[in-house]
């Protein structure tokens, strides 16, 4: 019912696109997470989807609605679009009270008064703010001004719930549990959400799916661990995941019949499998891709180099080690390339020594460095 | 550290010189105004009365007393009338942009850029023409129409302050471009309505040259016109002039002490 299809959406500020043909569908009570770099159309999309901006082309369709399509002169207002949206600044207006805020749509919809009372005690209930219904928004935290936020957005039983990075303005403690909050809220509601956001590690955890914007086009859409796993292309590699995917550039050549990708200071030879799936690939200038927890480090033991993994390790100098409590990231360097890894114990390591890399072969990502496109 | 210390003392000295200087007007005719007419002529200006008497002050309320419930009304008119229109406007400069409006905002503010000598012939052959001229009227209707630059100014730029997402959340949730203003803008309006009345109040209550040129007979007076007729015909009666100039300066005196702060916003374009 509450399916939302954008088809072609494109959005001019004067000569630049904010966000050039869009096509997007979420399906009913789906959790689908917009995400991408600050500039790449994700708030113009969703403000797009609430009608608070006119589209230059496209159609955007709520169900079998169609809300939106310049071509046939459709545009309805936001005040007859059923959705409901959070703002980043939550936009609580000091002069209410929180019930009073949480009651304005219903009010100027001219529900009556004991259904309005029911609702928002209920919306209340569910979001434990009771006790601060009669109290002024002044003084209320960041948390607590979130929860009548999405207060405001539920009472009115909307088809789809717009969400703009209302996590943003939270510390990071109650961030990672407001977002386990909102995921449980919005299965309990049963509605359709679209969460923008320019934090991948939200996208990943809070998201069915997601959709990854860059510039204003829609780079990929699947859900967290299709992203992770098989990015269509080098940006949305490089913008899952942290610590990011370390990039090597490189030639892709083919050495005694075997493909190789030179890197300059190493010549890294593709597994088998790779072969298969390149064969339509024309030798080129390629990047090669590896995740921090797919990189092996091997200390060299005085003096004598540990045996090469099938000829495809090679010699890096640490650069500096970061400890982020459970885990450390190891940022490398090979032949003036920046890597980073990620290792649980690093008591053997410094920075400053020199160890030996190899990476696992089922795991490496390769990309076309001109299109960006993965090969592999 | 001899050097600032003795920089601060030669600036206070300079300081209350000035604050002496510029209260002298306002004890001259304090004190004169407690003065009798004989007593005026007898002594300087500034010296404190030898018999203090309320009658300056007395005849000269009764004398003015019309001209200053003139005043009132250009004032509570005035306000009322261009803080309303200037809060709309504003609240449509400032939220609701359309194609032309930054233009049609400057030729507004450009409005305040007219100087009033350059207006008076043709104000007072308009005023003529719609039969206003020489009463209150046409004084009420002028002080509306300038006033609503002005307000609209203050209003648009302490508009500006608040978030846009008030208004998108607003419409999102169903509220129309009149609800929003009515639920959401105004009730958030009270300091600019405080900044734009304090201004208007200052304004129109202070102004002479409208009054002079546009109005006739006592009876029609604001007034600072009706003030300046206390200076009698063949003998200056300071004492009388003073003592109405204190009726007249007490309201806007009483409204710097304890409102200025807003005014201070409404000028910086806070």
């Amino acid at each position: 019912m509450a399916s939302l299809t954008i088809k072609g959406l494109t959005k001019r500020y004067g000569e630049t696109a904010a966000v050039e043909s869009l096509d997007l569908e979420v399906k009913d009570k789906e959790f689908v997470v917009l995400v991408g770099p600050s500039g790449c159309g994700k708030t113009t999309t969703l403000n797009s989807i609430a009608g608070l901006v006119e589209i230059d082309e496209g159609e955007i369709w709520f169900g079998d609605e169609l809300v939106t399509s310049p071509e046939r002169g459709i545009s309805k207002i936001p005040q007859e679009r059923e959705v409901a949206m959070v703002f980043q600044d939550y936009a609580i207006y000091p002069h209410m009270t929180v019930f009073g805020n949480i009651a304005f749509p219903l009010e100027i919809r001219k529900v009556n008064k004991r259904e309005i009372e029911a609702r928002v005690r209920k919306a209340a209930q569910l979001l434990e703010i009771e006790e601060l219904l009669s109290r002024k928004p002044k003084a209320l935290s960041g948390g607590q001004r979130q929860r009548i936020a999405l207060g405001r957005a539920m009472v009115r039983d909307p088809k789809i719930f717009l969400l703009d990075e209302p996590l943003a303005n939270l510390d990071a403690k109650l961030r990672v549990r407001a977002r386990v909050e909102l995921r449980k809220l919005q299965q309990e509601l049963g509605v359709t959400a679209i969460f923008v956001t320019h934090d991948q590690v939200e996208a990943m955890t809070i998201g069915d799916r997601i959709a990854v914007m860059n510039d204003g086009h829609l780079e990929q859409m699947g859900t967290p661990s299709e992203l992770y796993h098989n990015p269509r292309n080098r940006f949305v590699a490089g913008f899952i995941g942290s610590p990011s995917m370390s990039m090597l550039e490189g030639r892709l050549e083919e050495k005694n019949g075997d493909l190789v990708i030179d890197l300059k200071f190493c010549v890294y030879k593709l597994p088998k499998k790779a072969r298969e799936l390149m064969k339509k690939t024309t030798l080129s200038e390629v990047i090669l891709g590896i995740r921090p927890e797919n990189i092996v480090i091997t200390k060299e033991s005085k003096g004598r180099r540990p045996e090469p993994v099938e000829g495809n390790s090679f010699e890096a100098t640490i650069v500096h080690i970061e400890l982020t409590g459970k885990e450390s990231n190891v940022h490398l360097e090979a032949g003036g390339s920046p890597l980073i890894a990620i290792r649980s114990s690093t008591q053997d390591l410094r920075a400053g020594d020199k160890v030996w890399l190899s990476f696992d072969e089922e795991k490496i990502h390769v990309f076309d460095q001109k299109s960006g496109k993965a090969l592999l | 550290m001899k050097t600032p210390k003795l920089g601060r003392t030669i600036l206070y000295i300079l300081l209350g010189l000035f604050a002496v200087l510029s209260l002298l007007p306002l004890w001259s005719c304090v004190v004169t105004a407690l003065k009798t007419s004989k007593e005026v002529i007898l002594t300087t200006p500034v010296t404190f009365p030898l018999h203090p008497t309320l009658a300056p002050l007395m005849e000269s309320l009764g004398y003015l007393k019309r001209p200053l419930t003139n005043s009132l009304v250009l004032v509570g008119s005035g306000i009322m009338v261009s803080c309303f229109f200037g809060s709309i406007l504003g609240y449509v400069f400032s939220k609701r942009r359309f194609r032309g409006s930054t233009l049609l905002l400057i030729l507004v503010i450009l409005c305040l850029y007219i100087p009033p000598q350059v207006q008076l012939i043709p104000m007072v052959q308009t005023m003529s023409k719609m039969g206003l001229h020489g009463n209150l009227g046409s004084l009420v209707l002028l002080y509306m129409i300038f006033g609503t630059p002005m307000c609209t100014f203050i209003f648009k730029t302490l508009y500006d302050e608040v978030p846009d997402s008030f208004i998108n959340a607003a419409k999102v949730d169903g509220a129309g471009t009149w609800t929003i203003y009515r639920r959401i803008m105004l009730p958030l309006s009270v300091i600019p309505f405080v900044v734009a009345a304090l201004l208007q109040i200052t304004v129109i209550w202070n102004d002479y040259i409208w009054g002079l040129v546009l109005t006739v007979g006592k009876a029609n007076l604001p007034v600072t016109v009706a003030m300046a007729n206390l200076r009698g015909s063949f003998v200056a009666e300071w004492n009388l002039q003073m003592a109405g100039a204190l009726w007249v300066a007490l309201p806007t005196l009483v409204i710097f002490i304890f409102l200025g702060k807003y005014i201070m916003r409404g000028y910086a374009g806070m």
